[in-house]
C-alpha cells in the first residue's frame, strides 16, 4: 500500500480523571484515508473518552491525538476543520426544520455557500423521506434523528468522521441503511473511526476493528485476519481474561 | 460565523411557546396600559389647563395684595404614561402666599384612600416584570440546555471558537427580546400621537429614547447573568430555580423590603417639623400679640373677624391709620416665622436626603432597581422629579416675597384700594352694621353682608400685575437626565461587561459532553 | 401502593434544591419584614401615645370647662396592632381615624393630607410631603405566602407529570398495577407536606421576632389568629398546587408547563389583584378630591341658610326667639347635613373598593388576601367597624352629657347645645373614654366565610379538573 499518513492518529493516549479511573491506558491508533475502524469495548471501556479526547472535549493526561496531522490540544479550532462529529442521540434543534438543522450546521462547519439542493441531494443520500426534510425535528424517530445527524457530517466533507455508537437502537433496516452509507464514504477516502457494542455490524463493515477493555486496545484484528475467527468468540473471550500483550 | 448562531438563537427563541405566551402577556398589558395612562394623562392635562387659566383670570381681578390667591400648577408630564412613578398621587398645584413657603402639593388624583390596594402598570413595570422573566426563560437553557441534549457536542466538533458561540447566543437572545420591546415602544408612541391633546415634543422623544437604550442595557445583563447561570451547572432545572429565585428577590423583595424600610425610617426620624411646629407657631402667635398691645387698636367699634375684608375696603380713616402700621410688621414678622418654619422643614429633610442616599447605594446594586432609578430619573415622575419641582416652588417664593416687597404691597395696597369717598350705599351699610347684635361665634347672617358689600364697588382699580414674577418650570434636558443618571447607566454596563467575562470564563472550561 | 409513591415523592421533594432555596427565601423574607413591622409599630406606638395624650389633655379641660371650644374635640385613633403583620391589607394607607368634635356635634375623618394647624392660629402650615414609593405589596405574612410560597407550590408541582413522563419513570410506574389517581394523590400530598414546613418555620420565626423584640404584645387572641392563618394558607396553597399538577396533565413536555404554570401564576398572583384600579376612573366609582367634598359640606351648609332665610329674617327683631330658632332649628339641621355629606362619601369610598374587589374573585390571591384581612381583622373590614364604634361613642358621650345636664328632652347630637351645661365641671373619670374594642373571631371569620368558600369551592374544581385530565393522559 502507498504510505499515506493517519488522518486520525492517537500517539500513547491516556486520560486518566479526577476521581482516578483510568479511562485510556496508554492508547495507540493510526486511522487511515479510507478505511473503517470499529471501536469495540464493554460500556465503561474507554471508546466514548477516546472520541472525547479526539474531540478535545477533555484534554489527555498524557499523548496526543492527531486529526490531519494536527495536534488537537495545542491547535483545536484548526484540528476541527478535518473531522466531522456524529453524535449518539442528539435531539437537535426540535423548532427547525430538518433542513434547517443541516443549514445551521453546514454552516457551523465552514460550508456557507451550499444551496437547498445540495441539502435536499444529502438528506436523500442517508435515506430520509422526502417529505421529513422540512417537517420539524421534534417529531422525527430515533432513526430519523439519526440520519439527520450523519447528513450534517457528510455535508461538511471532512477528511474523517467520528462515530460515538451510530446503530444504538435503529432497526436493522436503517442499520442495513448505515452501513451502505459507511461504505460509500470509505471509497469516497474518509477516515472512519467508529465505536460501538454491535460486534456483528462491526465485522461486517470494519476493515479493522480494535477490543478496549478498561481503557487499553486488547487487540486490533484487519478484514482478512477476522475470516477465520469468529469475532464473537474472541470478543466474550477477551471481555474474560487477561489482556495480553498485542 | 456569528450571524450564523445569532440568527438560529433568535429564530428558535421566537417559535418557542414561553416567548410568544410572554409577548403575548406582555403586549395586552402595555396596550390597556398606555392606553389608560394616556386617557388619563389627557384628563389631567385638561385640568391643568383649566386651572392655569381660571388662575390667569383671577390675576387680572386683584384689587389688593390681599386678595392675591396665587396658585402654581404643575404640568403634567406626557412621560408619565409611560413610567406612572408619583406623578398621579402628590398633587397637581400649590398655594402661594407670603406666610408660608410650600412644601407640598395639593389636589392628588388618587382620591379614594381606601384604593391603594389597586396600582397598575406602566411600561418600566411590565419590562421589569415581564421582559426580565422572559429573559430568563430564554437564557437558562441556553448552554446547559444544549448540553443535555447533545447539540453542545456537536457544535463544538466545529472550528468555532468558544467565544463565538457565547456572542452570538446572548446577540441572539437579546435581539429576541428587543424586537418586541421596540414593538411596545412604537405601539405607546403611536398612541400617544395619535390621541388629541398630548404635548409632544423633542424632548420627549430624546427622554423616551434613553429610557429605551436604557431598557436595552437592562435586559442585556438579565441576559447575560442568565447565560453565566446556564455555564455554571450541567442541569437546566437548577438554573431555572436559581434564576427564578434571582428574579423573585431582586424585582419583587429586595424593592419591597428596602424602600419599605427607608421610607419607614424616613417618616420615623423626621418627626422634628411636626414636633417642633407648634412652640415656632406659638412663639409667632405671640410675636403677633406684642404688634397689637404695642400698637392699640382704637375702639370705635367691636370687629367681627369675618368682617375683616368688608373692613379692610369701607373702613374709616383712623383704622385706616391704624392699619397701615401694624400690616407691614405682622406680615412681615409672618414672612421671617415662614422662613423659620423652613428651616424646620430643612432639617427634616437632610435627614431624609441621608436615608433615601443610603437605599439608593443598596439598591444601585441590583439591576432591576439600578434599571427603576434610570427609568425614574428619566421620566421625571419620580421622588427626583418632585423634589426638583418642591425646589423650584421655594425658589419662585423668594422672588414672589421680593416682588411683593419692591412694591410696598404691606403698606401701600394691602389692604385698601383707594376710593377716597364712600358711596351712599357704603355708608347705610356702616351703619347697619353698627346696630348689628354682635354674636361670638357669628357666622351666617354676617356673611350676608359680606356678599353684598363686595357686591358694591365695581369700579375698584386692580393691579397692575404685568411684572409679576412667573413660575417657569422645565424638565431637565436630557443630556442633564444623561448626567444624573450616569452612575446607574454605568452600573448596568458593568454588570453587562462583568457577566459577559464570567460567562466567557465559564463556558470556556464547561464540559460540553452529553452525560458529564 | 400510594404509601410507597407518597414516600419517594416526599424524600425527592425534600432534598431537592428548590426546598433548600425556598426556605432560606422564606425566612429572609420574613425576617426582612419583622424588622419593618417593628420600626413601624414603634413609629405608630410613639403616634399613638402622644395623641392619647392629647386626648387625656383635652378631656381633662374639657371636664373643668366644657365651655371653651378649643378643647372639645378628641381624636378617636385606631390603635396599632400585632395582627398588622399577619396581614396589613394597606391599613397604614388608610384614614387613621377620626377626629370628633363635641359640639357641635362633627365627626370627620382624619386625612393623612392633612394641614397642620397650629393652635389657635388660622394660618395654614403645609405638611412635608412623605413621599412613598409605591408598593406593589404590602410587607406582611399574607404576602409571603400569596407571593413567595405559592410559587414554591407552583414549581413544586409544575413537574409531576410531564417530568416523569420525560424521565420515562411514568411508563415504569403504570407497568406496575397502581391506580392512576394513586399517583396525583402522591404528588399532591406531598407537594402540600413540603409546602407545610417552609410555612411553619416563617410563622414561628414571626411570632419569635415579634415577641423577643418586646415591642409588640402577644395575645393568644393574636396566637389563634396565626393559627387560622395556617389553615387559610394551606387552603390557598393547595389551590397553586393543583394549578401546577393541572398544566403538568395537559402538556406533555416539561417546558411548556413551566411557562404555563409559569403565566398561570403571574396572571393569578401579580396582574389579576392590581387590574381593577382601571376601573377607579369611571364615573360610577369616583368620588371628588377632599377639597371638593369639603366644599360640598359648607354648600350644605348655605343650602339649609337659604331655607331658612326668610323665617330668621323675620324673627331678628325678638333677640330671644331669634336666638332659640337658630339653636333648636337651623344650626342642628346645618351640622346635622354637613355630617350627612361627610359620611355619604365615606360610605361611597369604601362601596367602591368592596365592589371593585368583588371583580377580583377570579384571582384566589385576591380572595386569599381579603380572607385573611379578614381573619386578622384588619383592612377595610376593621375600618368599617373602627367607623361605627366611633359613631357609638359619639351619641354615647352626647348621652353622657345629657345625663349630667339633667335635660329630659329626647334629642338628637346635633341639638345638643354646651349652654344646657350650666357651668358644671365633670368628673374627668366619669367622662366615657374611647377604647377600641377588637372585632370578635366570631365576626373575623363571618366576614372571611364568603372568601374562604370559594377558595374551596376553586379547590374542589381544579381537584375534579386534575384527576379527570390525568386519567386521559397519554403516558407513552
Amino acid at each position: 500500500m502507498e504510505y499515506q499518513p493517519s488522518i486520525l492518529k492517537a500517539d500513547d493516549l491516556s486520560k486518566r480523571y479526577e476521581d482516578g479511573v483510568l479511562a485510556v491506558d496508554h492508547l495507540n491508533l493510526n486511522i487511515y484515508p479510507g478505511e473503517v475502524y470499529c471501536l469495540l469495548g464493554a460500556n465503561g471501556a474507554g471508546k466514548t473518552t477516546t472520541i472525547n479526547l479526539f474531540l478535545n472535549f477533555i484534554p489527555p493526561t498524557t499523548g496526543t491525538c492527531f486529526i490531519n496531522g494536527i495536534d488537537v490540544n495545542k491547535d483545536p479550532l484548526e484540528a476541527k476543520k478535518y473531522v466531522a462529529f456524529v453524535s449518539e442521540n442528539v435531539m437537535l434543534y426540535g423548532n427547525f426544520t430538518a433542513r434547517q438543522n443541516l443549514d445551521f450546521f453546514a454552516k457551523l462547519g465552514g460550508k456557507t455557500d451550499l444551496a437547498k439542493n445540495d441539502y435536499y441531494q444529502v438528506m436523500r443520500r442517508v435515506s430520509l423521506q422526502e417529505k421529513a426534510f422540512d417537517q420539524r425535528v421534534k417529531n422525527f424517530s430515533k432513526g430519523m434523528r439519526q440520519k439527520l445527524g450523519i447528513s450534517i457530517a457528510i455535508i461538511k466533507d471532512a477528511p474523517a468522521i467520528l462515530l460515538d455508537e451510530p446503530t444504538s437502537g435503529l432497526d436493522p433496516k436503517a442499520a442495513a441503511e448505515f452501513l451502505e452509507i459507511m461504505a460509500e464514504l470509505k471509497k469516497e477516502g474518509k477516515a472512519i473511526l467508529m465505536s460501538t457494542h454491535d460486534i456483528f455490524r462491526a465485522k461486517d463493515i470494519g476493515d479493522r476493528v480494535g477490543i478496549m477493555k478498561e481503557g487499553r486496545l486488547v487487540m486490533e484484528r484487519t478484514r482478512q485476519e477476522l475470516q477465520y475467527e469468529e469475532l464473537n468468540k474472541i470478543y466474550l473471550n477477551y471481555m474474560n481474561s487477561e489482556p495480553s500483550a498485542f | 460565523m456569528i450571524r450564523t448562531i445569532i440568527k438560529r438563537e433568535c429564530l428558535d427563541n421566537i417559535l418557542s411557546f414561553k416567548f410568544m405566551a410572554c409577548v403575548l402577556v406582555a403586549i395586552i398589558l402595555s396596550i390597556i396600559s398606555v392606553v389608560f395612562l394616556t386617557n388619563d394623562y389627557q384628563a389631567r392635562l385638561k385640568d391643568y389647563r383649566t386651572g392655569v387659566t381660571i388662575n390667569e383670570e383671577s390675576m387680572k381681578h386683584v384689587p389688593v395684595y390681599s386678595h392675591l390667591a396665587l396658585k402654581v400648577f404643575k404640568k403634567p408630564n406626557p412621560l408619565s404614561i409611560f413610567v406612572t412613578g408619583i406623578d398621579r398621587e402628590t398633587g397637581t398645584y400649590a398655594d402661594i402666599n407670603h406666610r408660608d413657603i410650600p412644601a407640598s402639593l395639593r389636589g392628588g388624583s388618587i382620591k379614594n384612600e381606601f384604593s391603594h390596594m389597586f396600582s397598575f402598570f406602566d411600561l418600566s413595570s411590565i419590562i421589569l416584570i415581564i421582559f426580565t422573566l422572559l429573559g430568563i426563560l430564554l437564557s437558562y437553557n441556553a448552554i446547559s440546555g444544549e448540553k443535555e441534549e447533545g447539540m453542545l457536542s456537536l457544535a463544538l466538533s466545529n472550528a468555532v471558537p468558544r467565544y463565538k458561540l457565547l456572542l452570538g447566543k446572548y446577540l441572539g437572545i437579546l435581539i429576541s427580546l428587543v424586537a418586541p420591546l421596540t414593538l411596545l415602544f412604537l405601539s405607546g408612541i403611536l398612541i400617544v400621537v395619535l390621541s388629541s391633546d398630548a404635548e409632544v415634543n423633542a424632548a420627549f422623544f430624546s427622554s423616551l429614547a434613553l429610557f429605551y437604550v436604557s431598557s436595552l442595557l437592562y435586559l442585556s445583563s438579565i441576559v447575560l447573568i442568565g447565560l453565566f447561570v446556564s455555564a455554571r451547572t450541567s442541569r437546566s432545572f437548577v438554573s431555572l430555580l436559581v434564576l427564578l429565585s434571582f428574579y423573585l428577590i431582586t424585582v419583587f423583595l429586595l424593592p419591597l423590603a428596602v424602600n419599605g424600610y427607608a421610607d419607614r425610617q424616613i417618616s420615623l426620624r423626621t418627626r422634628y417639623f411636626e414636633k417642633s411646629l407648634q412652640s415656632l407657631t406659638d412663639e409667632r402667635g405671640k410675636a403677633v400679640e406684642q404688634v397689637y398691645i404695642k400698637y392699640r387698636a382704637p375702639r370705635t367699634w367691636l370687629l367681627p373677624s369675618s368682617n375683616a375684608r368688608l373692613m379692610k375696603r369701607i373702613t374709616p380713616p383712623e383704622y385706616l391709620e391704624y392699619y397701615k402700621k401694624i400690616y407691614p410688621i405682622n406680615e412681615r414678622i409672618m414672612e421671617e416665622y415662614a422662613v423659620k418654619i423652613n428651616a424646620l422643614r430643612e432639617i427634616d429633610d437632610a435627614a431624609a436626603v441621608m436615608i433615601r442616599r443610603w437605599r439608593n447605594a443598596i439598591l444601585a446594586v441590583m439591576p432591576s432597581t439600578n434599571f427603576a432609578r434610570i427609568a425614574d430619573l428619566t421620566a421625571e415622575t419620580g421622588e427626583a422629579g418632585f423634589l426638583r419641582f418642591v425646589g423650584r416652588l421655594k425658589t419662585y417664593w423668594q422672588s414672589y416675597v421680593r416682588y411683593l416687597d419692591e412694591k410696598d404691597a404691606f403698606g401701600l395696597r394691602y389692604f385698601y384700594p383707594y376710593p377716597e369717598e364712600f358711596t351712599a350705599q357704603e355708608k347705610n351699610l356702616i351703619e347697619r352694621i353698627k346696630e348689628d347684635y354682635v354674636r361670638d361665634n357669628g357666622r351666617i347672617y354676617r356673611g350676608k353682608y359680606l356678599e353684598e358689600a363686595l357686591g358694591i364697588n365695581p369700579e375698584i382699580r386692580n393691579l397692575d400685575l404685568s411684572d409679576f414674577p412667573e413660575f417657569n418650570f422645565q424638565p431637565r434636558s436630557v443630556s442633564e437626565k444623561t448626567g444624573a443618571a450616569l452612575l446607574n447607566i454605568l452600573g448596568l454596563v458593568s454588570y453587562s461587561f462583568i457577566f459577559f467575562l464570567l460567562a466567557h470564563f465559564s463556558f470556556n472550561r464547561y464540559d460540553p459532553r452529553k452525560d458529564a | 401502593m400510594l404509601k410507597h409513591m407518597l414516600r419517594r415523592q416526599i424524600v425527592e421533594d425534600i432534598l431537592g434544591f428548590n426546598f433548600l432555596i425556598n426556605f432560606v427565601l422564606i425566612s429572609g423574607t420574613v425576617i426582612a419584614f419583622s424588622l419593618i413591622f417593628l420600626s413601624d409599630y414603634r413609629g405608630q406606638m410613639d403616634d399613638y401615645a402622644i395623641k392619647s395624650a392629647r386626648n387625656e389633655n383635652h378631656l381633662r379641660h374639657f371636664s373643668e370647662d366644657p365651655r371653651d371650644a378649643d378643647y372639645a374635640n378628641i381624636q378617636l385613633i385606631m390603635k396599632p396592632r400585632a395582627e398588622r403583620f399577619i396581614s396589613l391589607s394597606y391599613e397604614d394607607k388608610f384614614p387613621q381615624g377620626f377626629n370628633f368634635r363635641i359640639y357641635p356635634y362633627e365627626l370627620k375623618v382624619l386625612s393623612k393630607k392633612q394641614d397642620i394647624t397650629g393652635v389657635g392660629s388660622y394660618i395654614p402650615v403645609t405638611t412635608r410631603e412623605f413621599i412613598r414609593s409605591p408598593e406593589l405589596f404590602s410587607p406582611d405574612l399574607t404576602f409571603v405566602v400569596q407571593f413567595l410560597l405559592s410559587f414554591f407550590a407552583v414549581i413544586l408541582a409544575f413537574n409531576a407529570v410531564t417530568g416523569e413522563k420525560e424521565a420515562g419513570t411514568l411508563r415504569l410506574v403504570y407497568a406496575n398495577p397502581a391506580k392512576r389517581s394513586y399517583f396525583i394523590a402522591a404528588k399532591y400530598i406531598s407537594a402540600m407536606l413540603t409546602l407545610v414546613l417552609p410555612l411553619l418555620l416563617g410563622l414561628i420565626t414571626a411570632a419569635v421576632t415579634l415577641g423577643i423584640s418586646s415591642i409588640v404584645p402577644l395575645s393568644s387572641g393574636f396566637l389563634s389568629k396565626l393559627v387560622i392563618f395556617a389553615l387559610l394558607s394551606l387552603l390557598y396553597l393547595s389551590v397553586f398546587v393543583l394549578i401546577g399538577l393541572f398544566t403538568s396533565t395537559v402538556t406533555h413536555n416539561s417546558k411548556h408547563s413551566l411557562v404555563l404554570s409559569l403565566i398561570a401564576w403571574m396572571f393569578l398572583v401579580v396582574i389579576l389583584p392590581k387590574s381593577p384600579g382601571l376601573l377607579l376612573n369611571l364615573k360610577h366609582f369616583d368620588v371628588p378630591t377632599g377639597e371638593q367634598i369639603e366644599n360640598q359640606v359648607a354648600r350644605a351648609s348655605q343650602d339649609v341658610q337659604k331655607k331658612y332665610e326668610k323665617e330668621v329674617m323675620a324673627l331678628r327683631k325678638d333677640e330671644g326667639s331669634f336666638l332659640r330658632f337658630l339653636d333648636k332649628v337651623v344650626d342642628p339641621e346645618i351640622d346635622h347635613a354637613r355630617q350627612e355629606v361627610r359620611d355619604h362619601y365615606l360610605r361611597r369610598k369604601i362601596a367602591a373598593v368592596l365592589t371593585l374587589r368583588k371583580v377580583n374573585i377570579v384571582s384566589p390571591a385576591s380572595l386569599y388576601e381579603y380572607a385573611a384581612s379578614a381573619v386578622a381583622g384588619t383592612g377595610i373590614f376593621h375600618f368599617e367597624d373602627f367607623w361605627a364604634q366611633a359613631r357609638r361613642y359619639g351619641d354615647g358621650f352626647i348621652s353622657f352629657l345629657k345625663q349630667t345636664s339633667g335635660n329630659q328632652e329626647p334629642y338628637t347630637p346635633f341639638e345638643f347645645n354646651i349652654e344646657w351645661i350650666t357651668n358644671k365641671q365633670f368628673e374627668y373619670n366619669a367622662i366615657p373614654k374611647f377604647e377600641e374594642q377588637n372585632m370578635r373571631i366570631g365576626e373575623l371569620l363571618k366576614d372571611a366565610l364568603p372568601y374562604v368558600a370559594l377558595l374551596v369551592l376553586y379547590n374542589l374544581f381544579l381537584f375534579t379538573l386534575v384527576f379527570y385530565k390525568f386519567d386521559r393522559y397519554d403516558i407513552r
